[in-house]
């Protein structure tokens, strides 16, 4: 395997960066949705922490992606149009998400007056001051965000599968190898 | 002639012994409009900072005579504000401050030391729920007129010394023990 891309197939840094964030993001989700139902207590407060926290790995991880993408070629997608234009949809609507949401989680926790700590290394400024209205509406933006995020996946992967196991091409075995 | 003198000297005494007790220690009142008492705990690792914003106290306090002062600082602990609602709400609560059973917080101190130019350090006590600890203050004298003194300081406690945070709350890892306290007392002489 190379690590960088080439024109039929993702290079090693794509294929981890790929894999790393998918089970990041899925974790993040599953947590996210599991936390805020919880009442408060010291286990609500410890998985928001770790949720604010794997959230900023993710923005970390999205950004270090995309300068990637922009520095080497993507493999090409031999498809009809239309697919192809549904599968570069939901690519870069997975940018979309990747930003917005640890971009939005931020503004909720700034508004929250609670900053949040990067795995104890540095803590990271608020983006907006304390407002209580401010962080209801991120709040609500961030939920919906979520389940946007939820609907791609959902897409992508049945995309992924119906092409390894009925088209039997090579789109799903050139993100594993 | 000699008459006359002691006659002198008792209506001078007379006339000064009030002056003269009023000017022991002079009494001061808080200005509650430039005064705050906030405190910064540490959550997740991250610092988080809420205000008290009603306290009241009596000040007898003489920078140039230190012996004679004394203070006492009353916090409405039910005043507890935090930008995050939630938050003051469960400080509220009888795991954190038990603010229905324990309304108020004291600091009381008769022990103040000059420890530079503008910079004193008061040890006195402090209750807080139903416990009473020893605790330390330092402050800067920043502004000090005849009529006017503004001060700012604070220290450090554990909460968990207090009470404050019972049950799970006693873990000090994602609520860490150290909490900061801040103020500034603006107060004028009565």
């Amino acid at each position: 395997m190379r690590i960088k891309n080439s024109e039929n197939h993702y290079g090693l840094i794509a294929i981890t960066l790929h894999w790393m964030m998918a089970i990041l993001l899925i974790a993040l989700l599953a947590l996210g949705l599991y936390m805020v139902g919880l009442p408060i207590g010291l286990e609500k407060l410890k998985f928001y922490g770790w949720h604010k926290e794997y959230g900023i790995l993710a923005l970390i991880l999205v950004i270090i992606r995309i300068v990637w993408r922009f520095a080497n070629i993507t493999p090409q997608l031999s498809l009809p149009l239309l697919e192809k234009l549904a599968a570069r949809t939901v690519h870069w609507a997975f940018y979309g998400f990747m930003f917005a949401m640890p971009i939005t989680g931020w503004l909720i926790t700034s508004a929250a007056g609670l900053p949040v700590s990067f795995f104890g290394l540095f803590v990271l400024p608020n983006l907006i001051g304390p407002d209580d209205h401010l962080m209801k509406l991120f709040e609500e933006i961030h939920k919906w965000l979520g389940y946007g995020l939820i609907a791609c996946i959902v897409l992508h992967t049945a995309a992924a599968l119906k092409h390894h196991f009925i088209n039997k091409d090579n789109i799903l075995r050139r993100m594993l190898s | 002639m000699i008459k006359t003198y002691w006659k002198k000297c008792i209506f001078t005494l007379l006339v000064l012994l009030p002056v003269m007790c009023i000017a022991a220690v002079p009494a001061w009142e808080i200005v509650p409009n430039e005064s705050s008492l906030t405190f910064t705990a540490t959550q997740n690792d991250a610092p988080v900072t809420g205000q008290f914003k009603t306290f009241t106290g009596e000040i007898n306090f003489d920078p140039n005579q230190l012996s004679g002062n004394n203070i006492k600082i009353i916090v409405d602990v039910s005043s507890i504000t935090d930008p995050y609602n939630q938050l003051s709400d469960t400080l509220k609560a009888p795991e954190w401050f038990n603010v229905k059973l324990f309304p108020q917080a004291v600091f009381k101190s008769n022990d103040f030391v000059k420890t530079g130019d503008k910079t004193y350090q008061s040890r006195g006590t402090l209750t807080i729920r139903d416990k009473t600890l020893p605790v330390t203050l330092t402050f800067t004298q920043e502004e000090y007129t005849q009529t006017k003194a503004r001060i700012k300081g604070n220290t450090t406690i554990k909460r968990t010394a207090f009470g404050v945070g019972q049950g799970e709350w006693a873990d000090t890892k994602a609520a860490k023990d150290d909490v900061q306290i801040n103020f500034t007392v603006s107060a004028v002489k009565k």
